[in-house]
């Protein structure tokens, strides 16, 4: 009989306690917003009560009966006391119970079992509200403990335990390679997600060679003239280099520039759209020019466009001369511009540093457009949020409070807002819980608000903080994941100015790890990132060709030959063992169609004894089964003679199995 | 021979992580999802940790081991002497030798740091007769998360000589050799017969046997029970071969019943202070004079050893010593009970299985 060893009960409730951390982390990691506690608690506690229940072991009506009632119960009163929920979070609400009941019954099985359905669940978490790398990496640290407890067990239910305890010092080296292989498995999973990154994609990414990031073939999508809240400002654009600034007189081109590339007039509560636009093709040498207002000084740029932007035009507000495009149209009134064909990489900017002046801002003729606001908009919502904020009085005040209050109502986040509102909009401005989102939803918010009060504005789109060139001292590149959106108030002749209600804080933020790919924006600010060495430290260990060169170093190291030679124990070769399983496997089942089922767990030669009783035993199928276990457990090899042993047992099996095929089937009681 | 190898395999577990962990790279890289990429990354980082991590170079374990001799089927305690010449200490191994573990689980080593000799015990139970140069452990591991296996198998030069397992022989035959018992006459223990045990006496029992001194002290009639002396010499003759025409594999139960008989039979006489002449007839004959327990020891490993041989006839001269003796056994292991040789056995010959089946 097998004698199992007895796992200590200080590891299997450290493995019961790290079950539980990971699920909490999983369940941690959904949105409290799609998925009320009430409802957490509805699709749990029925599931773990069950779990409590079925280490008494109840019969399957009664495991059935009472998971029925337990969780119709929950549901009714989740229900009533929480009301509805969505129809994404009710489906992803369907893993929880197996979840509860899997991770608090702790049987055999369900140690696996629980800890898929809480990388489950965290996924699911990760869908619906975006990656928080500080519950990520929690839940890799706990799983990998979690791993590593159950191979402990393993391992202590399988073989007998030595006699002697083992020493506190091998004790502690055994945690110390435990919690190295836990960090080890946190570095592997940056670095997997790292390397992935950087794999070419058929769906698109920075090293494919798409047809839309070749220069004769203008990109159409990105920064268009439309653009629908929920599918994120970048869709399809990646994580790719667009524009490369530099300022001729080789100084530092400035941090906080925008470069406007379009811009939104039409709301909606899903959508913005560009509205109408008058181009005209300018005339003669095709330069843009504006007069510059007095008061401030005309600075220059020089900006070139890399082959993912060749289908726009990047101007900073306040633009007054750009030139050396041959093809614009424009439309100077709106500060539109655009090449058609695209043709030409780069382009001279003369613009103006504008702050916005006491005055009330100006639309002049365009006023109309830009106050509209959407149809089915609750602007009594929107009215009694402005009110609490205090934006009222002259249009300064109004959009210092706007912003200073969207920074207190709101939280910057790289995802969707979720909430129980059908349009993002609404979601992120009048949600109960987590009120989250991105830049687009700050301008759209804010625009609304400012033409909620009166005063007109429109949402610029284009990129904004870039980050320095390495190989140009000065100049900055701009990127996919720099894109922004911001307000823009039109004040008469000074034109549009930027209001940019995202909060300074978050359009700094560098993006990090998987989410500097997201569809959402990262208006960055490396040089607030880059007096930290360790950021900078980190940032440039994140890269995936350095983790990949550490792997493959990593690889080798592990792979490498011993350098000395030592006294090598012989062994048998693996491949001969396998080969002899298969004919013995074969030989096997010829038996079993003879009749001879070999038993689980049975030996050969308990299964040749039991032939041998029947009187089919022939001296080949012995022969075979000998040489199959010179062979597994001799040390032998599976030669040319050992072969033909097997193979020999074979046929006569096979000619057996013929035999008493074509015998008829004997009476039951003649058998005797 | 094939070099020496640890061989990494997936386990169960690992290997349903591999394939979602597959499975999720391809969706990634196909549609170019983070979401994707953050659930391949963290089901494939813990198969990369563990493979790396993965313990390759379990072959290189060198075990050391006492000669040893058992009997079939008796359960005895291995003391292994084991070090490791790998890289690393050696984490949650389990160590198995297949032929005599059979019934036993595994060990779980206690961790091993490279080059430092550990001592550690292994139940053991050998269930087949055989005499083995060479003993063949299997090493495995999972540290450290379970999602692949490492094995090794470490060959041992050793000496397991298994003996036959013992069986009980009837009292017919145990006292056939035996000089006919008479109840003592006198308290000499020469040249009468010997002292066995006491039992209680019964009714038809002749009184003159009764223990005076334990009938006294127990309070009810307790008589000796005597055994005829053994001659100082008694001859065995263990025929291996089977008989003309038959199969050399069959008759194995038969066969290990009477090598183990003879074995036990070898032992009873030994204790009653025999002599033993044995014949071993196989292939060639072989003369044993067993006189001490080094001939008692080379003559069990010769059982150990032993197979059943094709037939053939056996020179009259190899009989020679035997036919001497007042009394033989003759042992017919390979089911030839019609032998000429044991036909033309003078004196008393006792013939030991030939009713066994």
């Amino acid at each position: 009989m097998n004698v199992a060893g007895q796992v200590r009960p200080a590891v299997r409730w450290l493995s019961a306690v790290l079950q539980l951390v990971c699920a909490a982390l999983a369940l941690g990691n959904l949105p409290a917003a799609a998925l009320p506690p009430g409802w957490l608690l509805a699709f749990t506690l029925p599931g773990a009560a069950l779990g409590l229940l079925s280490r008494l072991r109840p019969s399957a009506w009664q495991r059935f009966a009472a998971a029925t009632l337990m969780q119709t119960a929950a549901c009714w009163l989740a229900l009533e006391f929480v009301g509805p929920m969505t129809r994404p979070a009710a489906l992803a609400c369907t893993i929880l119970p197996p979840l509860a009941f899997a991770t608090v019954r702790q049987d055999e099985a369900d140690r696996s079992l629980a800890l898929f359905l809480s990388f489950c669940v965290l996924l699911i978490g990760v869908i619906l509200d975006g990656i928080d790398h500080t519950m990520l990496g929690a839940f890799v640290l706990a799983a990998c403990l979690t791993l590593r407890c159950a191979a402990h067990q393993q391992a202590r239910q399988l073989g007998r335990l030595p006699e002697r305890a083992p020493a506190p010092a091998a004790r502690g080296s055994a945690i110390a390679a435990t919690v190295l292989v836990a960090v080890y498995c946190l570095l592997a999973t940056l670095a997997f997600d790292r390397a992935l990154a950087c794999l070419p994609s058929p769906a698109g990414g920075p090293a494919a060679p798409t047809p839309s990031s070749r220069p004769d073939q203008p990109r159409s999508a990105g920064l268009a003239d439309d653009f629908v809240l929920g599918g994120g400002l970048l869709g399809g654009l990646g994580n790719e280099q667009l524009v490369r600034v530099r300022r001729p007189d080789g100084e530092a081109v400035p941090s906080d520039l925008y470069l406007r590339s379009g811009f939104f007039t039409v709301p909606d509560l899903d959508r913005w759209q560009i509205g109408p636009v008058r181009a005209r093709a300018l005339a003669g040498n095709g330069v843009f020019q504006r007069d510059p207002r007095p008061g401030a000084a005309v600075q220059q740029l020089d900006i070139e466009r890399l082959p993912g932007a060749m289908n726009f035009v990047f101007a900073p507000p306040s633009t007054c001369r750009l030139g050396s495009l041959p093809g614009l149209l424009a439309d100077h009134p709106r500060e539109w511009l655009r090449q058609t064909p695209p043709a030409g990489t780069r382009y001279r900017v003369d613009y103006q540093r504008l702050s916005p002046p006491q005055l009330e801002p100006d639309a002049g003729p365009l006023d109309a457009a830009l106050i509209r606001l959407p149809q089915g908009l609750d602007i009594h919502r929107l009215d009694a949020l402005l009110a609490r904020w205090s934006a009222d009085g002259p249009a300064a005040q109004v959009l210092q409070a706007v912003a200073d209050g969207l920074a207190r109502h709101c939280r910057y986040d790289r995802a969707e807002p979720v909430g129980p509102f059908v349009h993002p909009l609404e979601n992120f401005l009048f949600a109960d819980g987590d009120r989250r989102g991105f830049c687009m939803h700050f301008a759209s918010a804010a625009a609304l608000m400012l033409r909620l009060r009166g005063i007109p504005c429109r949402i610029g789109v284009g990129l904004h903080g870039g980050g320095p060139d390495p190989d140009e001292p000065g100049a900055r590149i701009y990127g996919s994941q720099h894109a922004h959106a911001w307000v823009e108030v039109p004040y008469g002749e000074l034109g549009y100015l930027v209001f940019d209600p995202t909060p300074p804080g978050d359009r700094g933020r560098t993006p990090t790890f998987a989410a500097a790919t997201d569809a959402g924006d990262v208006a960055d600010a490396p040089e607030a990132a880059a007096g930290l060495p360790w950021r900078e430290l980190f940032a440039w260990l994140g890269q995936g060709q350095v983790l990949a060169i550490v792997l493959v170093l990593a690889l080798i190291v592990v792979m490498l030959p011993a350098r000395t030679p030592r006294a090598a124990a012989a062994a048998t070769p693996a491949p001969a063992a396998r080969q002899a399983r298969r004919l013995l496997a074969r030989l096997l089942q010829q038996l079993a169609r003879a009749g001879h089922v070999r038993r689980h767990r049975d030996t050969l030669e308990a299964f040749a004894r039991e032939l041998a009783q029947h009187g089919h035993l022939c001296p080949e199928i012995a022969d075979a089964f000998a040489a199959y276990q010179d062979v597994r457990f001799g040390g032998s090899e599976l030669d040319a003679d050992r072969r033909e042993r097997l193979r020999r047992g074979l046929l006569v099996a096979q000619r057996l199995t013929k035999q008493l095929a074509a015998q008829p089937p004997v009476p039951a009681s003649g058998s005797q | 021979m094939a070099k020496p190898a640890t061989t990494i395999e997936f386990t169960l577990r690992g290997r349903i992580l591999a394939w979602l962990a597959a499975l999720a790279a391809g969706a990634s890289w196909l549609a170019d999802d983070a979401n994707a990429r953050i659930a391949a990354a963290m089901l494939a980082a813990p198969l990369l940790v563990d493979f790396v991590a993965k313990q390759r170079r379990l072959h290189q374990t060198v075990l050391s081991l006492p000669p040893r001799r058992t009997a079939a089927g008796s359960r005895y305690t291995e003391h292994v002497l084991l070090s490791h010449l790998g890289r690393s200490t050696l984490r949650e191994c389990l160590l198995t030798e297949p032929r005599t573990m059979r019934t036993e689980p595994p060990a779980l080593l206690p961790t091993v740091p490279r080059g430092a000799p550990t001592t550690f015990s292994l139940r053991q139970c050998s269930l087949t007769r055989c005499h083995q140069l060479e003993r063949v452990f299997l090493l495995e591991s999972s540290w450290p998360l379970g999602l692949f296996r490492a094995r090794a198998v470490c060959r041992v030069t050793a000496d397991l000589v298994t003996e036959p397992a013992r069986v009980p022989l009837s009292a017919e035959v145990v006292q056939a050799a035996s000089e006919v018992e008479v109840a003592p006459q006198d308290r000499s223990p020469l040249p009468g017969p010997e002292f066995h045990s006491l039992r209680e006496h019964r009714l038809d029992d002749e009184a003159r046997g009764v223990h005076a001194l334990r009938s006294a002290a127990t309070g009810t009639l307790v008589r000796r029970v005597t055994h005829g002396r053994v001659p100082r010499t008694v001859g065995v003759v263990l025929d291996l071969r089977r008989p003309p025409g038959r199969a050399l594999h069959q008759g194995v139960r038969r066969f290990e019943w009477s090598l183990g008989a003879c074995a036990s039979l070898v032992a009873h006489l030994r204790g009653r202070g025999a002599e033993l002449r044995v014949l071993v007839i196989a292939t060639e004959a072989a003369n044993f004079h067993v006189r001490g327990p080094a001939q008692e020891l080379e003559l069990l490993t010769l059982l150990a050893e032993a197979g059943p041989s094709p037939h053939r006839s056996v020179p009259g001269e190899q009989f020679e010593e035997l036919r001497r003796l007042a009394h033989c056994y003759w042992i017919p292991a390979g089911a030839y009970l019609a032998s000429p040789e044991f036909a033309a056995m003078p004196g008393s010959v006792t013939l030991v299985g030939g009713d066994f089946e």
